[in-house]
């Protein structure tokens, strides 16, 4: 047999890999974990309002996902009793239920409930399911009790603010924003209008700027269309925003005559940050980071460090150790053993890599009822492999840097946790650096653009470039990265250089010889 | 056949060339001792003619073959057998032995039969399968020869091997010389210890600074000084001293015997007491001779 092709299969008999499998196996079961752990981040919100009519409450709610879609097929329980008299003690029982009924939302999220009972206070219980994804969680109006108060006829009772707005962070990885606009009993005032404005504006502007008057970058407007209207989102480039800039939106119901009469700002404060105030308040949080970036976060620890003891035992601890020598002096050349070592690496970690992400997909597609995409799949082994050859690299190069384990054990470790685990503590370099007035805008730039210096990293940049927010199986916003100019060809480059550097150098150590 | 021409060797950073200009020829069953100080550039010479180290300039041929442009032929053809244990400790013998082998283009079966025979006739039966960890230094040592014969090279390259052994583990390493050697392989031989260089050695090669500074062969080894053979016999009578005085000028004290200017080997006198019925507990060479030899060569160097 030809002594190369004997190394590589010792290589891969050796009991290193069981190390690595071993490892990858403590993976898997985090990410299936994970799976397990995203399943409560399957959210639906409800948006609504009630008014009292005709001699019954009329209670609205549309469902809708993080993203503002309307979700259809929630079956939404309302349970009515009268508000329970506690100025007694004992308290007396429990009034009876007056009102429990059970209503499906239609393709538009939308559901009204008539409750005819006297106006009154009653407390009122809301609960949901979502037959389509097994334990889905609801959040809002859908998983809450609340006081359903007395409301004078013709007035409405809101339960949050006239305009609600569904959107997520600075950047909207979506088209379109979903207003929820409710006027007096329950009629939609279509002869106002819907504007959504967003620009640019100095951390130090004054006077500090509350609505769209004055703004540059009006670029959305229209009529309302009944309660809940979609309105195009107002779109700006994400380099525009500089180092002391906010970006500031705003969404604004104006009437006939041209008054303001709501206004819902996104961004928050869009001033100098207060100190000790990191992070601007938003209308909406978004969900987890989504079971396919969970994924990726897990396995950008777990296949680098699985590269690492291949790395490591295969070749930089036999070569500080001497060991090689021995191998060294059989009929191969050093550079011919590098190459099959590092072969052996980079196959053994593209095998194993596919197979825990199979496993992992079976096991979402077995508890979601959903796999991961096909296109996210390939796109994850790939990437992840081919971060995990680059992370395996650099401890090769490393074996030729230093002649003791101590260094290529301590650098390796100290890198691997920093391009991992860490790695958010670069991301915030900037906040530590500015302070507070460092907008967030400029920080999503900033941790998008510093995953291309971290192979670790590279994994969750995929998954953040290929996503939208918008399915619970993701995690990504892909408008952050398409306005810090980390598109899927920089990613690919950045990884090829990633793996062609370190190996280059390590060739270049294995031809000077010592 | 071994052969070495102008052999040089820099190390970054140090004005001096480790190796300078070496030129060396190991023949077919022949044994070469390279005698130096330490740092004398010995190690680097063989580490560069296992192919394991790149020479400034000079080169290495094994048996014709260059070890550098022709590594793979060169490497079939000589064995390295340094003075540290280089095995990683965590293995076990056979199953390494079995994966060195593979590089000689042996099958598994086949490398598990050669390779636990070799374990036999080095003394290891029944340590095949022990962590090597758990070896002792003889033990260590005669693994390392094991390994070396696997592919049975022509040539072998053998550094400071009898270091932090014990007389007898001394002794095996000598017989196993000397077995090569009758087998007609090359060896070189590097070693401070003079007297078993002495008694093997066909030829004795001195280094000095990197440079080879001599080459002398048994004649001239011989008129270089003398040895004497030292002997403790237990049972030790007036019939043994005879013996040993028709083979060389023999003084004794209680047990222990010194035979200078042995008219024969040390182990053939060995071989002869005990035929005789003598306990001999130890044969050793001693001499000042060549130790003597060399420091004036060195000195002369100076």
């Amino acid at each position: 047999m030809n002594p190369y092709l004997h190394e590589l299969l010792s290589r891969l008999r050796s009991r290193s890999v069981w190390v690595v499998l071993v490892v990858l196996g403590v993976a898997v079961a985090l990410g299936v974990s994970t799976i397990e752990g995203d399943v409560p981040s399957v959210q639906i919100n409800g948006v609504g309002f009630d008014y009292y009519a005709d001699d019954a409450y009329h209670f609205e709610i549309w469902a809708v996902d993080v993203s503002g879609h309307p979700v259809s097929g929630v079956q939404v329980t309302l349970s009515i009793a009268p508000q329970p008299n506690f100025t007694t003690f004992p308290p007396p029982p429990p009034p009876p239920v007056v009102f429990n009924t059970t209503v499906t939302t239609d393709s538009s999220g939308f559901i009204e409930f008539v409750v005819p009972v006297a106006p009154g206070a009653y407390a009122a219980t809301v609960g949901a399911s979502y037959a389509a994804v097994p334990r889905a969680s609801m959040t809002g109006l859908l998983a809450n009790s609340f006081y359903f108060g007395p409301v004078a006829v013709g007035e409405v009772n809101l339960f949050e603010s006239p305009v609600n707005v569904v959107a997520l962070g600075d950047y909207l990885d979506q088209d379109q924003l979903l207003v929820v606009w409710a006027g007096a009993n329950g009629t939609a005032p279509i002869d106002d209008s819907v504007e959504a404005c967003a620009a640019v504006v100095s951390s130090f502007a004054e006077p500090e700027p509350s609505n769209c008057t004055g703004l540059t970058d009006v670029t959305s407007e229209g009529p309302l269309s009944g309660f809940l209207t979609l309105v195009p989102y107002p779109s700006l480039s994400m380099p525009a925003v500089g180092m002391f800039e906010s970006l500031v939106v705003f969404v604004e119901i104006v009437n006939a005559t041209g008054g303001v009469v709501a206004i819902n700002d996104l961004q928050g404060p869009s001033g100098p940050i207060p100190a000790g105030v990191t992070t601007p308040a938003y209308l909406v949080t978004g969900p987890g980071p989504g079971l396919v970036m969970d994924l990726a976060t897990t396995f950008g620890l777990f296949v680098p460090l699985a590269a690492f003891a291949l790395a490591y035992w295969g070749y930089a601890r036999p070569r500080v150790s001497g060991t090689v020598d021995m191998v060294l002096v059989r009929p191969v050349t050093r550079r011919g053993l590098f190459l099959v070592r590092y072969a052996s690496v980079a196959l053994l970690m593209g095998v194993v890599t596919t197979a825990a992400y199979l496993l992992l997909d079976l096991a979402a597609a077995t508890a979601l009822g959903q796999p991961i995409p096909p296109g996210f799949l390939l796109a994850l082994i790939g990437i992840t492999t081919a971060g995990s050859i680059a992370f395996a690299g650099l401890i090769f190069l490393l074996a030729h840097l230093f002649r003791s384990a101590g260094p290529i054990i301590g650098i390796g470790t100290t890198l691997l946790l920093l391009f991992s685990l860490f790695w958010s503590l670069v991301q915030s370099l900037p906040v530590l650096v500015e302070g507070p007035v460092f907008n967030s805008a400029q920080l999503l730039n900033f941790g998008a653009r510093s995953q291309l210096f971290a192979p670790p990293q590279l994994p969750s940049a995929v998954v953040g470039i290929l996503t939208l927010q918008s399915s619970y199986l993701e995690g990504g916003n892909r408008l952050v990265y398409q306005a810090s100019g980390v598109t899927p060809a920089v990613v690919a480059a950045v990884a090829v250089a990633w793996i062609v550097l370190p190996f280059a150098l390590t060739l270049w150590c294995v031809a000077r010889r010592d | 056949m071994l052969l070495v021409e102008g052999l040089t060797k820099r190390f970054p950073g140090r004005p001096q060339a480790a190796v300078d200009s070496v030129d060396l020829e190991v023949r077919d069953g022949e044994i070469l001792g390279l005698v130096g100080l330490n740092g004398a550039g010995k190690t680097t010479t063989i580490r560069i003619a296992a192919g394991l180290a790149l020479p400034t300039s000079g080169r290495v041929l094994v048996d014709g073959w260059d070890i550098v442009d022709e590594k793979q032929r060169a490497s079939e053809r000589i064995a390295w057998v340094p003075e540290l244990f280089p095995f990683d400790s965590a293995a076990r013998a056979l199953p390494l032995m079995v994966y060195f082998a593979g590089f000689h283009g042996m099958r598994r079966a086949e490398a598990r039969a050669h390779c636990a025979e070799l374990l036999v006739r080095l003394g290891l039966e029944g340590e095949e399968h022990r962590h090597l960890r758990d070896y002792s230094q003889g033990m260590k040592k005669r693994f390392s020869l094991a390994c070396a014969m696997i592919s049975d090279p022509t040539n072998l390259l053998l550094d400071e091997i009898l270091n932090g052994l014990d007389p007898e583990g001394i002794a095996f390493v000598r017989n196993w010389a000397l077995g090569s050697r009758r087998s007609g392989k090359a060896v070189l031989l590097s070693s401070h210890q003079l007297a078993e260089l002495e008694a093997i050695a066909d030829r004795v090669a001195f280094v000095h600074k990197g440079r080879m500074l001599k080459t002398i062969d048994r004649a001239e080894l011989a008129k270089a000084g003398t040895s004497s053979i030292r002997l403790v016999i237990r049972n030790l009578d007036a019939a043994a001293l005879e013996y040993l005085k028709t083979v060389g000028d023999a003084q004794w004290n209680e047990t222990t015997v010194w035979v200078s200017r042995p008219t024969v080997e040390s182990h053939v006198v060995n071989a002869e007491l005990v035929r005789r019925g003598y306990e001999v507990t130890e044969c050793r060479i001693e001499s000042t001779s060549l130790e003597a030899y060399f420091l004036e060569l060195i000195g002369t160097a100076r």
